[in-house]
């Protein structure tokens, strides 16, 4: 990141306007292929960083998809952005794996199990399936409302071991309150268009029977359109998610670092930290729980479109939990 | 229906004179051998003569009898392309000719007309195992298709069943009449039991004839109590079949494959692997009946899907699933043996011709059907 004085002056509303579109349009056509996804990613998490480092005081220059900072060399000017996309994309793609990848490995696995299961009637083994996709579904209700705090500090400190600093996170988490259930919530909601998606792809020879009938070519083109429209969903959706994600963290960080000063000692939310009172432990726990509630209904819907519409790959990555590409 | 009005309708049908039974006659016709190529099959994996999988079907069966590759289930408001209620749609020769039993996470479907089971013992004189259905291991819904419960000729007419689960009920049954057990084996035992014999919520399961506990003893002897020495899968239905053909000698069987419904799981494999099971499973059936002197230049084999498959092209898996589309609407037929004509039926068919035709093979009047035999089928 590149430390700025702060402007004096604020871009106009058809100049933002044209920034936002060049921005959802980038990001749209990038996150329709598995690899480019990886810059949506990258860009996102360092958006994140922006937001989050410019509440706290720092001025910086908003990320590139390309573009490096203006005052960086000749060849930062022109590749800077594209690197820190991708670096950024790793990083919060294996911080997202690593936090991820205990649950979703399991459901591969109670998948395997199950068809293993029905196929070569291993019906000793039966337990086994459904034991291990329910142990991965609370695995998963369990981790997955600490992804966007996680990937907001990391965001923010800019650093891959920051995913992994886990009494920061906790202390974060405590200050969320009713936010991370809130965003929970928001997430089940718009994962719900990547389940109705599968069903319709599923059921569409039976309510458009001219599918069936369709030339490989005319296939192609109907593939190619809802790609396209499941990318900018995808992208626009977690675009909103990092947003907010960063706005919880923006205002729950600095309290805890008020809080835990020794904690938060040289992070970058102790250049704002403030006086905040202890979170009721009671609270925490209920706002937590509600939170587990919603990440359990997100693993319920993935359950579903796989049954829909079934790929391997798709039990690791979800476009709102891992790399933002619909498939 | 409840348990009680079922046991009442029972009593009450065993308290009045059959008619039908003073009129029955000894069975002097084809036997019949019904393969339902189950599980959802499309024509592309199983007829395409460069695509199939299953090339002892398509290129060895198909020239020995009539070819019908265009056997269609009628689009009607309330028809499902699925495998209860195709298979049904073939024992009765009717649509909606079921109703649904289902309870809590139970689908199940229980004929409303006569089966071809019920048709044939009604008309002659047939020991109830000569009469068969097998079925798999893992339908426990299918295990209810040997009669129907209603105001037609029932129970006194249906099939023998052989599945793993009417096994277990009979290893269950001798294991608890042996005195070897401990009183935890015994418990444990029992309770397996129960909920064997719970899974038909009729409560009137028939106890199996003489003949059939023989078959299991028979089998018990092979394949041991711990239920993992037998073939699994659609090939556990062709080991049943190709016994009951050596043991039970049945007149009239039908076999319940049903694996290639497997790519649910979403691997392609799955299919096209089972249907190649089945493929091998037919080469058995049709050597074990050029072999047996019983069987041999008097069986008709009638062999076709219970429903057909999607063809989504926008899907991972185009045949994943049978959703009622146009595709899963498509299925094709094979009638061979003798009396059968040789050759290929080039106009659409529907579905319910096929039990009228099997009626019209083995000389009785399936009087509730709604198709009609097969034109072209008979020499």
């Amino acid at each position: 990141m590149t430390a700025l004085t702060r402007p004096g002056f604020r871009a106009s509303r058809l100049t933002r306007l044209g920034v936002w579109l060049r921005n959802a349009t980038l990001g749209t056509l990038l996150t329709t292929l598995p690899v480019l996804a990886l810059l949506s990613l990258g860009w996102l998490t360092r958006r994140m960083g922006h937001v989050t480092r410019a509440r706290f005081g720092a001025a910086e220059q908003a990320p590139g998809w390309i573009l490096g900072p203006h005052e960086a060399g000749r060849i930062a000017r022109a590749l800077g952005g594209l690197g820190a996309n991708i670096r950024s994309g790793l990083m919060a793609l294996t911080a997202l794996l690593a936090w991820t990848l205990p649950f979703t490995l399991l459901w591969l696995g109670a998948w395997w199990a199950g068809w293993e299961n029905s196929f070569n009637k291993g019906y000793e083994q039966a337990f086994v399936g459904p034991s291990v996709y329910l142990f991965g579904t609370l695995a998963s209700a369990i981790l997955l409302p600490v992804l966007p705090v996680m990937l907001a500090h990391l965001a923010t400190e800019d650093r891959l071991s920051a995913a992994f600093e886990l009494r920061r996170l906790r202390s974060v988490i405590a200050q969320s309150g009713w936010r991370l259930p809130a965003l929970g919530a928001l997430t089940l909601i718009l994962g719900i268009p990547f389940v109705a998606v599968r069903g319709i792809i599923t059921t569409a020879p039976e309510f458009f029977p001219g599918v069936e009938g369709m030339t490989p070519d005319q296939i192609a083109g109907l593939q190619g359109q809802i790609a396209l429209a499941m990318a900018a969903f995808a992208f626009l959706s977690l675009w909103l998610l990092r947003a907010l994600a960063a706005r919880i963290y923006t205002r729950a960080a600095p309290r805890a670092a008020g809080l835990q000063p020794g904690l938060w000692d040289g992070a970058q939310a102790a250049e704002a930290a403030e006086p905040a009172r202890r979170a009721s432990r009671f609270m925490a726990t209920l706002w937590y729980l509600l939170a587990m509630g919603f990440a359990f209904g997100l693993g319920t819907q993935i359950l579903v479109a796989q049954f829909l519409d079934h790929a391997w790959w798709r039990w690791l990555f979800h476009p709102l939990l891992t790399l933002p590409w619909a498939g | 229906m409840h348990r009680r009005t079922f046991t009442l309708g029972l009593a009450a049908g065993l308290a009045t004179p059959l008619p039908a039974l003073s009129q029955s006659a000894g069975y002097n016709g084809p036997n019949v051998i019904l393969v339902r190529f189950g599980g959802g099959v499309r024509r592309a994996e199983t007829i395409d003569e460069a695509a199939t999988w299953a090339p002892y079907l398509r290129h060895v069966l198909a020239p020995r009898g009539t070819f019908i590759p265009d056997l269609r289930i009628e689009k009607l408001e309330g028809v499902n392309t699925s495998h209860a209620e195709g298979t049904l749609n073939l024992l009765t020769g009717r649509y909606l000719a079921y109703r649904d039993a289902s309870e809590f996470l139970a689908d199940r479907l229980e004929p409303t007309e006569p089966t071809l089971f019920e048709y044939l013992r009604r008309s002659f004189d047939l020991a109830s195992h000569e009469v068969l259905l097998i079925n798999g291991e893992d339908r426990p819904q299918e295990e209810f298709f040997t009669f129907g419960a209603g105001d037609h000729f029932g129970i006194d007419f249906r099939s023998e069943m052989l599945s793993l689960h009417r096994y277990k009920l009979y290893r269950t049954k001798m294991q608890l009449a042996e005195d070897r057990l401990t009183d935890e084996a015994r418990t444990e035992l029992e309770a397996e039991r129960i909920r064997l014999l719970t899974i038909d919520p009729r409560g009137a399961t028939p106890d199996p004839s003489p003949q059939v506990e023989a078959f299991w003893a028979r089998w018990r002897d092979g394949f041991g109590d711990d239920g993992l020495r037998n073939p699994r899968g659609d090939r556990l239905l062709t080991e049943l079949a190709t016994r009951a053909m050596d043991e039970l000698k049945p007149r009239f069987m039908m076999v319940n494959y049903q694996d290639p419904d497997y790519v649910h799981w979403g691997n392609p494999t799955h299919y096209t692997r089972a249907i190649a099971i089945i493929d091998e499973g037919l080469q058995r059936l049709v050597a074990t009946a050029d072999a047996d002197p019983f069987y041999r230049d008097n069986t008709i084999f009638v062999i076709t899907p219970d429903c057909g498959r999607d063809t989504n092209p926008l899907a991972n898996v185009p045949f994943q699933h049978h959703f009622n589309s146009r595709s899963a609407h498509e299925v094709w037929a094979l009638i061979f043996g003798p009396g059968i004509a040789k050759g290929t039926i080039d106009h659409p068919v529907d579905q319910s011709a096929i039990a009228a035709t099997i009626a019209a093979a083995m000389g009785f009047d399936a009087t509730r059907a709604e198709g009609s035999t097969i034109e072209g089928a008979f020499l």
